[in-house]
C-alpha cells in the first residue's frame, strides 16, 4: 500500500516538474460579458493551443519566456495578445469582440476554432447557433433539433418530427442536456417541435462515439445545451412573432459586471387560431391545444475565482377537450357535461458554483433537479333534474406518470502539465420513478361513491458515479484521450455496477489532416417505453430491474480529418455498435394499454448498427453550412418479436443526405436551404392472406418484421432572411418555404378496400408551406 | 374572406394521402399447410393445432393464401399430392378430396420421440415441404386447487380459482402449453367445456398487456425460466361450474415441438390482439415452417391430470 501512495505521489509530482508559467482565465463577449464556451487559445511560440471550458474557463502551461496568443471564436473577431511570461499564476481574462460590432472583419485562416485534425475528440459536432437561426424550418420555428437532424450519422424520425436517432440507437438513448441537467422528454405538439428556445441558447454539442468519461447513462449520443448567462452590462431584448408561437427573451445586468439575469418564453396559440373552426362545427365542444416554455438564469460573479449560476426551465404541452348540452323535456331538465385533458412537460433546474481553485485547477459543482410528468383525466356528469327528480351521476379517472431526478456533481478540470489536461469527477442522483398511477372517483346517487388509487409501485433509485481522464500528447503528433466512467445504481435490493472504459486518439499526418480512433464503453440504467414512431407523451421511464437489466453498448470508430483550403473542413467516420438488454415491445402489445406490470408486455434483445459518416463543413466566410452524408445499416434482434430472428430498425437507413447552406447575399439579406434525402423508414405490412382452418378467420401474414420500405424521403427548404439595422436595434424578417417541391413524403402507410381490391395507401403530412416570421432585438 | 383565413390557418394539418405501388414478397398464391383433428376417434382435449400420437389418423388440410391486396377467401385447395414419413423412411401418401381440400392418411400412428418429413405439391403452385418432430410426453406431477378469488371487478376480472400445476422439465429447448377442461369422472376424455385460464408466473408467459393478464384456451410457455428444474406455476380458471360429482376438473399439459409452439402461440396472440390494424400497436407474426408456403407442420403429446 505504501508503494503504491509513493507511486502515486510520484506520478503526480511528476506533473509540477519543470518551470511553467499557467496562463489561466476567461474567454467572454466583450459586449455582454457572457462567457465562451469552447473559445481557442492557441500560443503562437510554443505551438500549444487549448479551449475554453464549458464554463469559459482556460489554463494553459507554457514554458520560455514570451507568448504570443491567439484568441478566437467563431463568429467573434480574433485577438492576439503579445506577452511575457512573469511568474508561475498568470491570470489573464480575455474579452472577444462579435464580428457584428465592427466594419470590417480578417479572420485567419483555420484558427477559429481547434482545427478539426488536432482535435483528439472524435465524432463530435458544434453547431453555431447563430447559422441555425438562418436555416429553413417548418412553420418559420427555429428548432435546434431539426438542425440536429441534419447531420451525418443523425436520423430523423416520422415526418416533422424533433426525435433524433443517432448511430442506430433509440430515442431513449440520446443524453440530452440543459446546462448540464438531463431532460427527458424533448418535444412539443407529440414531436414537431422541440422544447428549445433559440434565443435562449448559447451552444450546442452532439457526441455521437468515443465519449468523454464524464458522460454517461446513455449508449448512443450526449446533446450537452448550454443557455445563455445574461447581458452583464446592457439591457437587451429579443423576439419573435411567427405563424403559430412566439417568443420573447430579456436579458440585462441587475448589478453590472456582476449580477445578470435573462429570462425567456415562448408559447403556441394554437387554441385560438384553431377555436373558430371548433366554434363553426358545434356548439358546446370546445378543443384546444398549446404549448409554452419559460428559461429564466440568474448568475452572480462574486470574483475571479467563484461564479454562482441558477437556472430553471419549465415547459409545458397542454391538450383539452370538453362537450356540455343540456335539453328540456316535461319540465325535466338533462345535463350531460364531459371533459378530459392531456398535459406533459418537463421542469428543469440547477444551481451551479464555478470555483477556480487555483491557476490549474477548476471546479464546477451543480446541484440539480429535473422532472418530467404526464397526466391524462377524464371526467363526466350526467345530471337530471325536475320535479321530483334530482338525479346526479359522476365519474373521474385520472392517470399521472412521472420520473423525477435530484442530483449533485463535481467536475474538475486540472492541467496539470503542458501536454495534459485531466478532468474528474463524480455525480449522486436520486430517481423517482412513478410509472403510471391511476386514480378513480365515481358517484351516483342510488349507489355508495367510490374513491380509488391504484397503480404502480413508486419505485426509487440511487445512481451514483466518478469518472476520470487525461486529454494528453504522447507525441507531437499522437494526443490520446483516456478515461473511464464507473457507476453504481440501486433499485430496491438490486445493485448493478458498471465500468466504462474510454479511449479515443489522434494522430496528425501533417498539419492539415490526421487519423482518429476511439473506442466507448456505455451503460444505461433507464429505459423508455416507446412505441418508437409518434413521440408521443405517454412514453414511461422506467428504471432497470432484476428481469430488465441495464442496456450496454459498446463502440468503435475510426475516422480521418483535414482541413481544406476556402476554410473547409472534411471528415470521414466508420463506426460499429452492438447494444444489448434493449426492450420492445412484445408483438400485439398496445402503446395505450396500462403498463403497472410493465415487464409483462416488453422482451429484451440487442442491436447492432455500423455504418460510414461524411461530413463537409464551412463554418466561415460568406457561405457557410455543411454536406453530410451516412452510409449505415441497423438491425435488432428479440426473442419474442420476429421469432428471435434479427430484423431491421425501423430508422435503419441505407442512404442519408443532408445539405444545409445559408449564403449571405448582401448586408441585409441572407439566403438559406436545405436539402434532405434519406432511404425510406422500415415498416411492418402483411404480404399475404391465409384462412386459418380450425377457426375460419382470415390471418394477414407478416413475413418478417421491418420487412417493406416506405417510399424514400426528400426534401428542399428555402428561406431568406432580411435583417436590418433600426434606430431601436434590429428586425428582422424570414420569409420560408417548406418543401419546395411538395414532395408527398411518408408518413404512415395504411391498407385500404376499395371497389377493385385493396390499395397501399400512404398519408403525408405537410405538402409546400410558405411560412412568414418577425423577429427583433433590441 | 373569413372561410379563406381558416382554410389557409388549416393548411398545416391538412394531411395528404396518395395510394402508391405495393409489390410484397408473397404476391403469388403459396399452399397454405394446416393440420387438423376432424374424424380422429382417440381424443377430444381439443385445443393446439398439431399431430400427436393419440391420433389414429393423419389429417391436414391444403389451401391457398391469396395477395394482400386482393379482396376475397382463400379457397381449399384440392389435387394435391400429399405425403408423410418417418425421417428416413418411406413416404406414404394421404387420400386427398378435390372440394374441401382435406387430405387423410390412415391408419397412421405418430410415436413420441420421433422425427417427421412432410411435402406436398400441385400444379401450379411450388412445392412445399416442412419437418417436425412429436416430443416426449412430460408428466404433470402434482394439481392443487389452492383457493377461489373474487374478482376484482374495477378492471372487469372474474371470479376464478387458482390452481397449482406442478411439473418436471426434462432440459434442453422445451416448449408447453396448459389447459383446462371439465370431463366426465368415469371417462375422462369426454369433454363436457373447456375453461379459459390466465397466469401471472412468469413462467407461463401469458397474454398481458401489463395490468391485466387476459384468460385463453391455452397458455403457451418455453423453458427458458426454468430448464432442467421441477416449476410449480399457479394458474387461475375462470370460475368454473358448481362441481358435480360425476364431473372432474382435467389439467392437459402438452409438449410441444418447435413448430407447434411457435405457430400456436402466435395464432393465439394474433386472434386475441386483432393482428394488424391498429396504429399504436405493435403487429402480430403468425408463424410458418413450411418451406415455400404457408401454415405448418408440427406435434406434440399430452398428458392429463385429473383434479
Amino acid at each position: 500500500m505504501r508503494k503504491t501512495l509513493l507511486l502515486l505521489f510520484l506520478c503526480a509530482s511528476a506533473y509540477g516538474w519543470g518551470q511553467t508559467h499557467t496562463v489561466n482565465g476567461y474567454v467572454s463577449d466583450a459586449s455582454s460579458g457572457e462567457k465562451i464556451i469552447y473559445a481557442y487559445v492557441y500560443d503562437r511560440v510554443s505551438g500549444i493551443g487549448t479551449r475554453t471550458n464549458d464554463y469559459g474557463f482556460y489554463s494553459l502551461n507554457l514554458t520560455g519566456d514570451t507568448a504570443s496568443l491567439l484568441v478566437s471564436f467563431i463568429s467573434f473577431t480574433p485577438q492576439e495578445i503579445s506577452m511575457k511570461l512573469v511568474g508561475t499564476d498568470i491570470p489573464l481574462n480575455i474579452e472577444l469582440i462579435p464580428d457584428n460590432l465592427i466594419e470590417e472583419v480578417l479572420i485567419e485562416e483555420s484558427k477559429t476554432e481547434v482545427p478539426i485534425q488536432e482535435e483528439s475528440q472524435m465524432s463530435t459536432i458544434r453547431l453555431d447557433v447563430r447559422q441555425v437561426r438562418n436555416l429553413p424550418v417548418l412553420l418559420g420555428e427555429t428548432d435546434l433539433l431539426k438542425t440536429i437532424q441534419l447531420l451525418p450519422g443523425v436520423q430523423s424520425g416520422s415526418e416533422g418530427s424533433s426525435g433524433f436517432y443517432v448511430r442506430g440507437g433509440g430515442p431513449d438513448q440520446n443524453l440530452v442536456l440543459i446546462d448540464g441537467v438531463p431532460v427527458y422528454n424533448v418535444s412539443h405538439l407529440f414531436g414537431f417541435f422541440s422544447i428549445f428556445n433559440g434565443d435562449a441558447v448559447k451552444s450546442v454539442e452532439l457526441i455521437k462515439g468515443g465519449f468523454p468519461a464524464e458522460y454517461g447513462g446513455r449508449l448512443s449520443s450526449v446533446l450537452d445545451i448550454r443557455m445563455k448567462e445574461g447581458n452583464m452590462r446592457e439591457f437587451h431584448g429579443e423576439g419573435s412573432i411567427g405563424l403559430i408561437s412566439s417568443r420573447f427573451t430579456f436579458e440585462g445586468p441587475i448589478w453590472k459586471d456582476r449580477t445578470s439575469f435573462i429570462f425567456s418564453a415562448r408559447r403556441t396559440y394554437i387554441d385560438a387560431l384553431v377555436a373558430p373552426l371548433i366554434a363553426a362545427v358545434e356548439d358546446g365542444t370546445s378543443v384546444g391545444y398549446y404549448f409554452y416554455d419559460l428559461n429564466g438564469k440568474v448568475n452572480h460573479r462574486f470574483n475571479d475565482n467563484h461564479h454562482l449560476y441558477f437556472s430553471i426551465y419549465n415547459g409545458l404541452d397542454k391538450f383539452s377537450a370538453s362537450d356540455e348540452y343540456e335539453y328540456f323535456d316535461s319540465g325535466t331538465k338533462y345535463t350531460d357535461r364531459f371533459s378530459s385533458g392531456l398535459d406533459w412537460g418537463n421542469t428543469i433546474s440547477s444551481l451551479r458554483w464555478n470555483w477556480r481553485v487555483n491557476s490549474s485547477l477548476f471546479l464546477n459543482t451543480t446541484a440539480t433537479y429535473t422532472r418530467y410528468k404526464f397526466n391524462v383525466d377524464v371526467e363526466e356528469e350526467t345530471k337530471v333534474e325536475g320535479p321530483g327528480v334530482d338525479y346526479r351521476e359522476f365519474f373521474a379517472a385520472n392517470y399521472l406518470s412521472d420520473i423525477e431526478d435530484y442530483g449533485v456533481r463535481f467536475d474538475f478540470d486540472w492541467f496539470p502539465h503542458p501536454n495534459h489536461e485531466v478532468k474528474f469527477g463524480g455525480a449522486y442522483v436520486n430517481h423517482t420513478f412513478r410509472p403510471g398511477i391511476n386514480t378513480f372517483e365515481s358517484s351516483a346517487d342510488s349507489s355508495a361513491g367510490l374513491d380509488t388509487t391504484y397503480g404502480s409501485t413508486i419505485q426509487y433509485a440511487n445512481e451514483f458515479q466518478i469518472y476520470a481522464r487525461d486529454n494528453f500528447d504522447i507525441t507531437d503528433r499522437l494526443k490520446v484521450n483516456l478515461g473511464v466512467h464507473a457507476s453504481l445504481f440501486n433499485i430496491g435490493s438490486e445493485n448493478y455496477t458498471s465500468v466504462q472504459p474510454r479511449v479515443s486518439a489522434r494522430y496528425l499526418l501533417n498539419d492539415k489532416s490526421s487519423i482518429k480512433a476511439s473506442y466507448a464503453n456505455m451503460t444505461q440504467f433507464l429505459h423508455l417505453l416507446t412505441n418508437q414512431t409518434t413521440g408521443l407523451p405517454t412514453d414511461l421511464w422506467v428504471p432497470a430491474t432484476e428481469n430488465i437489466r441495464p442496456q450496454q453498448s459498446w463502440q468503435v470508430a475510426m475516422g480521418y480529418a483535414q482541413s481544406l483550403p476556402w476554410d473547409l473542413q472534411f471528415s470521414a467516420e466508420v463506426y460499429y455498435k452492438e447494444m444489448s438488454n434493449l426492450i420492445e415491445y412484445q408483438e400485439g402489445a398496445g402503446f395505450f394499454l396500462g403498463s403497472t406490470d410493465w415487464q409483462s408486455k416488453v422482451t429484451v434483445g440487442r442491436g447492432t448498427s455500423y455504418g460510414l459518416e461524411l461530413l463537409l463543413e464551412k463554418k466561415v466566410g460568406k457561405t457557410t453550412g455543411w454536406i453530410g452524408y451516412t452510409l449505415s445499416k441497423s438491425t435488432r434482434q428479440f426473442d419474442e418479436v420476429n421469432f428471435g430472428n434479427p430484423y431491421p430498425y425501423t430508422y435503419d437507413r441505407r442512404h442519408d443526405l443532408s445539405i444545409a447552406l445559408t449564403h449571405k447575399l448582401s448586408d441585409t439579406w441572407t439566403f438559406g436551404a436545405v436539402f434532405v434525402y434519406g432511404t425510406g423508414n422500415a415498416v411492418t405490412l402483411p404480404t399475404a392472406q391465409f384462412v386459418d382452418v380450425n377457426t375460419g378467420q382470415l390471418i394477414e401474414y407478416v413475413d418478417q418484421r421491418n420487412n417493406y420500405r416506405a417510399p424514400s424521403y426528400h426534401r428542399l427548404d428555402l428561406s431568406f432572411t432580411h435583417t436590418k439595422k433600426v434606430r431601436w436595434g434590429e428586425s428582422i424578417w424570414q420569409f420560408g418555404i417548406y418543401n419546395v417541391y411538395s414532395r408527398q413524403n411518408p408518413f404512415y402507410l395504411y391498407f385500404q378496400n376499395t371497389v377493385d381490391g385493396r390499395e397501399l395507401r400512404q398519408v403525408s403530412l405537410f405538402p409546400i408551406l410558405p411560412s412568414v416570421s418577425w423577429s427583433f432585438k433590441f | 374572406m373569413k372561410k379563406l383565413a381558416l382554410l389557409a390557418l388549416a393548411l398545416p394539418f391538412i394531411a395528404c394521402e396518395t395510394t402508391i405501388d405495393f409489390e410484397g414478397e408473397l404476391a403469388d398464391p403459396q399452399i397454405v399447410v394446416s393440420p387438423v383433428d376432424y374424424n380422429s376417434s382417440s381424443e377430444d382435449y381439443y385445443g393446439p393445432y398439431g399431430f400427436h400420437p393419440d391420433l389414429d389418423t393423419a389429417e391436414i388440410v391444403l389451401s391457398t393464401s391469396i395477395n394482400i391486396l386482393d379482396v376475397g377467401y382463400p379457397e381449399p385447395l384440392g389435387d394435391a399430392s400429399v405425403q408423410i414419413r418417418e425421417r428416413g423412411g418411406a413416404w406414404r401418401s394421404f387420400v386427398g378430396s378435390n372440394v374441401d381440400g382435406y387430405y387423410t392418411l390412415s391408419p397412421f400412428q405418430f410415436e413420441e420421440g420421433k422425427s417427421y418429413e412432410f411435402k406436398a405439391s400441385r400444379t401450379n403452385y411450388e412445392s412445399v415441404s416442412g419437418d417436425f418432430s412429436i416430443p416426449v410426453k412430460v408428466e404433470v406431477d402434482d394439481v392443487r386447487l389452492i383457493r377461489k378469488v373474487e374478482g376484482d371487478t374495477m378492471i372487469g376480472e372474474p371470479n376464478y380459482w387458482e390452481y397449482e400445476v406442478e411439473f418436471t422439465d426434462p432440459g434442453g429447448a422445451r416448449y408447453y402449453s396448459m389447459s383446462a377442461y371439465l370431463v366426465t369422472t368415469q371417462f375422462p376424455h369426454e369433454v363436457i367445456s373447456r375453461y379459459v385460464i390466465t397466469s401471472t408466473s412468469p413462467f407461463a408467459q401469458a397474454l398481458s398487456d401489463g395490468d391485466y393478464y387476459y384468460y385463453t384456451d391455452a397458455l403457451y410457455m418455453n423453458n427458458s425460466l426454468f430448464e432442467g428444474r421441477k416449476v410449480s406455476i399457479t394458474i387461475r380458471v375462470q370460475q368454473p361450474l358448481v362441481p358435480i360429482p360425476s364431473y372432474s376438473f382435467a389439467i392437459v399439459l402438452r409438449s410441444l415441438d418447435e413448430h407447434a409452439y411457435k405457430y400456436n402461440s402466435s395464432i393465439q396472440r394474433y386472434n386475441f390482439f386483432g393482428g394488424g390494424g391498429d396504429p399504436f400497436s405493435q403487429p402480430v407474426q403468425v408463424y410458418t415452417n413450411i418451406q415455400n408456403g404457408l401454415g405448418f407442420v408440427g406435434g406434440y403429446s399430452l398428458d392429463i391430470e385429473l383434479d
